[in-house]
């Protein structure tokens, strides 16, 4: 059996990697996000399944946006911005941070999304908000790794529950 | 020659041995615990089983090797108005065991799909704190779909009622005598079960029906008929409840399977149809004897325009399909009147079979175009890695959100969208299943493994080939299993949701990354890195040929692939398969010498220390580190050997002038220590990048690692002057952690610093 049955079986934390074709059924999305203060930024992935985000983008703009196909709509780009924007909320030390949109890429059936934060200040308080897809699969989970100061912790963010702080 | 390089490695044992022994104060030192052998390589006897008259221990199927068979003879009906299907089977249950057997376990699968079924009780759940309003009203105002078994006799030859005992999805048949070795036993179950709409409501996805809107329903028919359990050598009977995702431990036999359904239906099923002419007109009997000598390209069946016009005539009418089938684990049928079909023959050296695909006109045009062609690469590619596709023919059903496998026939999802669109991801999608789950039909169809306790037996070896597979069929086809460096995200995850490969299906986190990606890694690592393509292909074939139609284990698996090569891979097995371990292979020390007449302090120390004068014996090498304490700076040059007297008066006496010009001419010294924070053994491959740009590759074989497991030193002399050491260059071992690959220490640049640069 291939692909079907994962999706009776909700996995708790998915460590990887949406890679595969074959295994869609389970509603998930993988949020890496690590903290270089060498560097100066904060360090965002996300990986989502492609063609759950392009129904959610239909939903929301009610047209078909044929994501990453030779048929992809000029706009999807814009699209997918707002989209990220609308979805995934970060607040440090209580205030709000600009999320810079870098990159997408293409790897099987998943798009990777590259953002960044420009930081360079001590992290207190981390906090998150995360709604991707909730808005197409009641039972969408939404995992994020969070690596800052040496400290991993990870979430399970889901329709009922789209909001994470963490205290350092 | 030989004296002094015998002379040579006395000496720096002797240095070594000299160090060693002012080092330690044996009156200070506290006398430490001994321990069991832990030694990465040592021999597997304790996991693996014993091997015995029934499995040997080259992995062959031992003197005493038996296995049981279950043949079938079904009626069934399809009552399509209703959604139900009605069977009455007999079966015959052959017991070749020595032992007797006093009751028989007959797995009922479709009583997953009962209301009181236990597979939705063993999943945690959360509140869901927000819901759709159709979702509350299903999930606490509904009632569960009415599934499962209705079992209306169990009876025997004679016809009398026998009795019967049902645990969820398993039922014993309590035989009035023993079942002696070499006997039978026949008996016969009558049944009827409310099909599920697999899409919708089902525990178990892999069977149902498909809903369209124009009323037509498509039909994927699996598990559908109370089946024997296996009894065998390893489990007695496995009768491990079926809770949904361990599939299925079936044993072989012959089948005789009536199907009545509405006349206007069209069907694909396991084994041979019998009745062609009842159910083809005689146009399409032509095209099918067309198809049968079609080597090159799909021949249609039943086209399109054929399938359309029936689509809305819902008949009233019946037909009865009869197939046959010989030495198979199973049997699944599709029926709708939707379906289209197109086949071609497949050569290959020992059989002809038939590829074919059914599908509706929704499929088209990707499927007509490519699903065939994909079920034919697959049989030709798969024989060449195990043996000639024994069956007649391989089906590819079109079924949305499918991908299942039975014999002869398997389901696969990738159909154009509504507007008739085909995203590469949606071709892919479909060839990558079509690939797969025809592919099954090698493992675990015919290499008969137990799935309800091993998924990776058949998923991973499956994978792998199907991985070769894909490659083949499209140099470009993105596919994700089977490459080192795609398995390293899962592996180096947190070890708390990691199980070993060796793990019952039902208890796997990660369950794609565990049974299907890591074991297909593995073999793909075997055949690439450690084994080489001969080795590993003559021991997989091996394996292929010596299980084909019988029920191997994983110690099978395991000994034949060392067996049949000489290469002992037990360290190999206890890492990838049966721990969670992980690869992390580093540069440590990168060290430069350089050749000297003179002795340093240190040298000369430990000559006199055991009495010898340097002028004793033959001239000597130095070899010196640059941060030895009497390091001269003159010395740090590139060797000529023309500049040390002692070594060329050497060669110059002891060698021809013809013998000289094959002498190499070692030039630049290096003593590298590597590393290993992770747990895995690998070999350890480490390309030299010179000065000039050009690089070398030298591999040290896993047994590197085989007396000390943290870290390993090997000496290069080279002509050119390294400038960069890089572990694994092509990323082949998995490794989790690239950064300490390099020497010098590379600072890598990550994704964003180039990103970011933008």
């Amino acid at each position: 059996m291939k692909k079907n049955f994962l999706r009776y079986f909700t996995p708790i934390v998915l460590v990887v990697l949406l890679s595969s074709f074959a295994w869609h059924k389970f509603y998930v999305s993988v949020t890496q996000i690590d903290y270089v203060p060498n560097k100066k930024r904060i360090e965002i992935t996300h990986r989502i399944f492609i063609d759950d985000l392009e129904k959610a983008l239909e939903k929301k703009y009610k047209k078909k946006v044929y994501l990453t196909s030779t048929k992809e709509l000029p706009e999807a780009e814009t699209l997918i911005k707002t989209y990220l924007k609308e979805n995934i909320k970060i607040s440090i030390n209580k205030k709000p941070q600009e999320i810079v949109y870098l990159a997408r890429e293409v790897e099987g059936d998943v798009l990777i999304f590259y953002t960044k934060i420009a930081i360079s200040k001590k992290i207190n308080t981390f906090e998150i908000f995360n709604s991707l897809l909730t808005d197409i699969y009641k039972e969408q989970q939404n995992i994020v790794h969070v690596n800052i100061n040496s400290n991993k912790n990870s979430f399970l963010f889901t329709n009922s529950d789209t909001q994470q702080k963490i205290d350092y | 020659m030989k004296k002094s390089i015998v002379l040579s490695a006395f000496l720096t044992l002797a240095v070594t041995f000299g160090a060693m022994a002012q080092d330690v104060k044996p009156e200070e030192k506290k006398r430490e615990p001994g321990h069991y052998n832990e030694n990465k390589f040592r021999q597997m006897y304790d996991e693996m089983a014993t091997p015995n008259m029934f499995r040997t221990a080259s992995g062959a199927p031992g003197p005493a090797y038996y296995q049981q068979k279950a043949d079938y003879v079904m009626n069934l009906e399809l009552d399509d108005k209703n959604k139900k299907l009605y069977g009455s089977e007999t079966i015959t249950y052959h017991n070749n065991a020595k032992e007797s057997l006093e009751y028989l376990w007959v797995q009922l699968d479709q009583n997953i799909e009962r209301p009181d079924s236990k597979t939705p009780l063993i999943e945690s759940q959360n509140m869901d704190k927000a819901i759709s309003t159709s979702g509350f009203t299903k999930k606490y105002m509904g009632s569960p779909f009415q599934g499962g078994f209705n079992i209306e006799y169990v009876k025997d030859a004679k016809g009398n009622p026998m009795k019967y005992t049902i645990n969820q999805t398993m039922m014993r048949i309590d035989l009035p005598k023993p079942l002696k070795n070499g006997e039978k036993v026949s008996f016969s179950i009558k049944w009827w079960y409310n099909i599920v709409n697999y899409m919708e409501q089902a525990n178990n996805g892999r069977s149902g029906y498909e809903q369209f809107p124009d009323g037509n329903r498509l039909y994927v028919m699996a598990q559908f008929f109370p089946r024997m359990a296996v009894y065998n050598d390893v489990e007695g009977w496995q009768n491990m409840q079926f809770w949904g995702r361990g599939e299925f431990a079936l044993a072989f036999g012959d089948y005789e399977v009536n199907i009545t359904v509405p006349a206007d239906h069209v069907m694909e099923g396991t084994g041979v149809l019998q009745n062609r002419s009842e159910v083809f007109t005689a146009e399409q009997v032509k095209r099918w004897e067309l198809a049968e000598k079609t080597f090159d390209k799909p021949v249609v069946i039943v086209t399109q325009e054929e399938a359309i016009a029936k689509e809305s005539s819902f008949s009233d009418k019946k037909k009865t399909w009869k197939f046959k089938a010989q030495n198979v684990r199973d049997f699944g049928f599709s029926t709708s009147r939707k379906f289209i079909i197109d086949a071609m023959a497949v050569d290959l050296p020992t059989n002809k079979p038939l590829a074919i695909s059914i599908y509706p006109k929704e499929a088209n045009p990707l499927w007509g175009d490519l699903s065939t062609k994909a079920v034919a690469h697959t049989l030709k590619t798969y024989s060449h890695f195990t043996f000639d596709y024994p069956y007649p023919k391989a089906v590819s059903v079109s079924a949305e959100d499918q991908g299942m496998e039975y014999p002869m026939i398997c389901w696969n999802y990738g159909r154009p969208d509504e507007k008739g669109f085909v995203s590469d991801r949606i071709k892919y999608g479909m060839l990558g299943v079509i690939i797969h789950e025809v592919g099954h039909n090698f493992f675990p169809m015919i290499v008969n493994s137990d799935e309800r306790q091993w998924s990776w037996m058949d998923e991973g070896l499956n994978t792998f080939l199907e991985y070769l597979t894909e490659t083949s069929f499209d140099p470009n086809f993105p596919a994700s299993r089977g490459p080192a460096k795609n398995i390293v995200p899962y592996m180096k995850g947190n070890q708390k949701y990691l199980e070993p490969i060796m793990s019952n299906s039902e208890n796997i986190y990660n369950f794609g990354a565990n049974a299907y990606g890591k074991p297909a890694t593995g073999l793909n690592i075997l055949r690439e890195t450690i084994m080489g393509h001969e080795l590993f292909d003559h021991a997989f074939k091996t394996y292929a040929n010596r299980w084909k139609f019988k029920h191997p284990t994983p110690e099978d698996f395991f000994r034949t692939m060392e067996d049949a090569s000489a290469v002992d891979l037990d360290w190999f097995w206890r890492g990838w398969f049966y721990s969670t371990d992980y690869t992390d292979i580093g540069v440590k020390t990168v060290k430069q010498y350089y050749v000297s007449t003179e002795a340093s302090k240190e040298t000369q120390a430990m000559f006199n220390r055991r009495g010898r004068k340097i002028s004793d014996g033959e001239p000597m090498l130095y070899l010196v580190a640059e941060d030895a304490p009497d390091f001269k700076p003159e010395l740090k040059k590139a060797m000529d050997i023309n500049s040390v007297q002692a070594l060329s008066d050497y060669v110059n006496k002891n060698y021809t002038a013809e013998e000289k010009n094959a002498l190499k001419s070692p030039k630049y010294f290096y003593e590298v220590e590597f590393e290993k924070p992770g747990g895995l053994i690998m070999p350890i491959i480490v390309e030299l990048q010179f000065e000039d740009g050009t690089s070398e590759i030298q591999k040290f074989p896993a047994q590197i690692w085989r007396k000390n497991n943290d870290t390993a030193k090997r000496v290069f002399a080279t002509e050119k002057k390294v400038v960069k050491i890089q572990i694994d260059p092509k990323l082949e071992t998995a490794d989790v952690d690239v950064e300490n690959n390099y020497w010098p220490k590379a600072e890598t640049v990550s994704k964003f610093d180039t990103l970011d640069k933008k």
